[in-house]
């Protein structure tokens, strides 16, 4: 359920426009009503429509939201596994992502449309889960660009001062050589099926 | 007053059973931004956004429409 200031909002502007549309004989007859009319049966309308997309796209961000399906669960879950070499885990528990929005850090593109692609990937993942099924090994659209993950460590002492780094550093800047290459485990699966979870994180 | 000294004074107003319409319309759309906020899921918020918002759009349109048109006709616009 979302927030009770936007459902009550909501409720309110339906009856707005439930009244009005009761007295629209009356109101359209005079200057002020159509005013009224105007105000009621498009602004505030509009208004609550635009906002209520709004927080909804930003709800849509949220790990919470994403691991809503059962599908998800499991990568959720890998979040928690104690692997220090898990992507997914090391980011989650060292909290180097937010972890509100663990998922959307990592999975959306940091270019201008990124966000863009990254909701229109989610409605193909809503199609997938209603229509035309989920596939039986879930992966990618695309390999994971190194962009993503340039777009924190670029400029981090940690990652600029790491002897391999600097070596393939051209290749990485490049995507010639793939982040992933060296850190293969970006979801660490085994450890969920065996249940491996860190306990520090209760 | 006798018969036929009636002054009729003519007020033109919009066509309120379209404005009705409009209303009822938009109506439709708030109600279905209501229910898939108090059940969201990935799926209510897509209905919400595919359903619940073009309806408010189309029934804000259909609004000024009228409006539009009724200013023109009374030579507002």
């Amino acid at each position: 359920m979302l927030p009770t200031s936007i459902i009550v909002a909501l409720i309110a502007g339906i009856g707005i426009v439930v009244l009005l549309l009761v007295a629209a004989n009356v109101l359209s007859a005079q200057r002020a009503g159509r005013v009224v009319l105007v105000v009621g049966v498009v602004a505030v309308p509009l208004l609550l429509s635009v906002g209520n997309l709004s927080y909804g796209i930003s709800e849509s961000s949220q790990t919470h939201f994403c691991l809503s399906c059962h599908e998800m669960q499991r990568h959720g879950q890998s979040l928690f596994v104690d692997d220090k070499h898990a992507l997914a885990a090391v980011h989650y528990q060292n909290r180097l992502v937010s972890r509100d929005t663990t998922c959307y850090s990592c999975h959306k593109d940091y270019a201008l449309f990124g966000d863009a692609k990254a909701k229109l990937n989610g409605l193909r993942h809503v199609w997938a889960h209603y229509v035309s099924g989920i596939p039986e090994k879930i992966s990618l659209y695309q390999p994971y660009p190194n962009a993503n993950c340039l777009h924190c460590h670029d400029d981090a002492r940690r990652f600029r001062e790491n002897p391999p780094h600097q070596a393939v550093s051209a290749q990485i800047q490049a995507g010639t050589l793939s982040c992933l290459t060296c850190h293969r485990i970006a979801h660490d699966m085994k450890k969920v099926d065996t249940q491996t979870f860190w306990k520090g994180l209760n | 007053m006798s018969p036929g000294n009636e002054s009729v004074v003519s007020v033109k107003t919009p066509p309120s059973r379209q404005i009705q319409r409009a209303a009822v319309i938009t109506t439709a759309g708030l109600v279905a931004q209501l229910i898939s906020a108090l059940h969201w899921t990935p799926a209510t918020f897509i209905l919400s956004a595919v359903i619940g918002l073009p309806l408010v759009l189309l029934g804000s349109l259909m609004f000024l429409r009228v409006v539009w048109g009724f200013m023109k006709e009374t030579g507002a616009a």
